[in-house]
């Protein structure tokens, strides 16, 4: 509290503001939130809905994912190796099972992928999927209907996968969800993320800002592992609450027993400080990471671990 | 008397310890080696998919393009050296080689407008792409799993015992020597 500031903790929130841009600078390949990404912005609402309702259906009858990705640009990859990277990333299916399927339409490239995991490529051949893509998505496609095109594809998919050659029983369920899903998703969705933001665009900033003033020197060894793991929690599952939790934990550590160890650093005694309050830190950040991985899959919407091997069709429209 | 029942008890710790990094090299080293033939099976699996295919595709092309009896006899001996490859890099050849000819094949059917239009043709094309694909993919995983294999097994300390327990020094990758063979076969929609 003597005016001056601790360089530390300025470098931190530095790199805490910096670690969004460094982040996808390795890994291009966005992050899926639920079965249908429209990542170019080209479905309405209601094709939205649509499609959730086939996917969410799909899966919960048979267990099958089908994941539907729009994306501006694929490159520098071509189609059909950004399907199976992503494919790939996602893990669509059931885990053992691989029975999931990637449709990804390319904007700029103009092109359409069926990608197929392996446990579907015996009903689901490559044939067959080009025969889709000729007969569903190619001709609305090229007339610029994109959503009516996907929609139309994504039941054809459905009803080959299932096996089901009769729609009606799939229509009917897709037209209660439909409505279902358009009424209830969307702010229960909106709330979290922007609880999420608020937690570490205001709260973990305040943590660093009080790191600062009040001069700990505890603080700087309890706050860079939280800030780093809130901010990997973040950008991975959606969380923060590693970095809070760690931090407010450390926060009611008596202040004494740190600033002695750190001073008579290289002494017998401070070594085992060190040690158990790392072992402190540690333990409170997996209990938090294990909290951020199921919040993420709890949702029914999101993918089991599916693997393909570059089974499926392509065309360009 | 204390002084030596310390000395051997960290002479026994030591052992112990050697004797457990040691199980655990193995134990990678085995897991890594497996993994490498499992690859290898689902790059064979894709091979042999394609072989499997080109007597399918060859009759139907022979069906529409009926003077062109030079491509078919080039397919049939590329697909027989495919058969009688042993070792791998002698696969990644033969393979090549076969997908340069089926590339000539595509191309010649290109000039047939009944061919292209025919529903058993457009569905043997797609299995010929998706084919090559999976293929490609499974090329990758393949040698990625080699490269995985191959840094172990070549790095401090596990390669002064891979030969004693009886490892490959190092993996060979699936190299496809001939850029433009490669490349050929490109079915496009």
């Amino acid at each position: 509290m003597n005016g001056r500031v601790h360089p530390a903790p300025c470098l931190l929130l530095a790199a805490m503001v910096l670690w969004p841009l460094a982040a996808p600078a390795g890994e291009e390949l966005p992050d899926p939130r639920g079965f249908v990404n429209d990542y170019a912005g080209v479905l309405t609402a209601e094709e939205r809905g649509q499609l959730d309702a086939i996917t969410g259906t799909l899966e919960q009858a048979s267990s099958i994912e089908m994941g539907i990705a729009i994306v501006d640009s694929v490159a520098p990859r071509d189609s059909k190796g950004y399907a199976v990277d992503l494919f790939a990333k996602w893990g669509i299916g059931k885990k053992g099972k691989d029975n999931g399927v990637l449709i990804l339409l390319a904007m700029q490239e103009r092109r359409v992928e069926i990608e197929v995991g392996y446990g579907l490529e015996p009903v689901l051949t490559d044939s067959r999927a080009g025969r889709l893509l000729d007969t569903y998505a190619v001709p609305q496609f090229r007339q610029g209907r994109m959503g009516a095109g996907l929609v139309a594809l994504a039941e054809a998919v459905a009803r080959v996968v299932t096996g089901a050659e009769d729609a009606e029983l799939l229509k009917a369920a897709q037209a209660a969800a439909a409505q279902a899903a358009l009424e209830q998703e969307k702010p229960a969705e909106r709330n979290w993320e922007i609880a999420l933001i608020l937690m570490l665009t205001v709260g973990v900033p305040i943590l660093l800002v009080v790191a600062m003033f009040t001069m700990r020197p505890w603080m700087l060894l309890i706050v860079p592992p939280c800030v780093l793991l809130g901010c990997w929690l973040f950008w991975t599952f959606g969380a923060i609450a590693g970095g809070v939790l760690g931090a407010v934990a450390a926060w009611f550590t008596p202040r004494k027993d740190w600033a002695s160890g750190l001073a008579r650093s290289g002494g017998g005694s401070s070594g085992s400080r060190s040690g158990s309050s790392s072992s402190r830190s540690s333990s409170s950040s997996s209990g938090s990471g294990s909290s951020g991985g199921s919040s993420s899959s709890g949702g029914s919407r999101s993918f089991g671990g599916g693997r393909s091997g570059g089974g499926g069709a392509g065309r360009g429209f | 008397m204390k002084k030596g029942l310390v000395a051997i008890g960290v002479l026994a710790l030591l052992a112990g310890g050697l004797v457990w990094a040691g199980v655990g090299i193995y134990n990678g080293l085995v897991s890594r080696d497996e993994g490498v033939k499992n690859a290898w099976a689902q790059v064979e699996n894709q091979m042999q998919r394609r072989y499997d295919l080109i007597p399918n595709l060859v009759a139907t092309v022979k069906g529409y393009a009926t003077h062109e009896e030079g491509i078919f006899t080039q397919v049939a001996e590329a697909r027989a050296k495919l058969a009688g490859a042993a070792t791998i890099n002698d696969k990644a050849a033969a393979a090549s080689q076969l997908e340069g000819v089926l590339g000539r094949l595509l191309a010649i059917a290109e000039n047939y407008p009944e061919l292209k239009a025919s529903e058993n043709f457009r569905g043997l094309q797609d299995e010929l792409a998706g084919t090559e694909n999976r293929l490609a993919v499974e090329r990758m995983r393949y040698n990625e799993t080699v490269k995985g294999y191959n840094v172990a097994a070549r790095g401090f300390p596990a390669v002064l015992f891979v030969g004693l327990m009886g490892f490959d020094a190092q993996k060979a990758f699936f190299e496809v020597a001939d850029k433009a063979a490669r490349e050929a076969p490109k079915v496009g929609f």
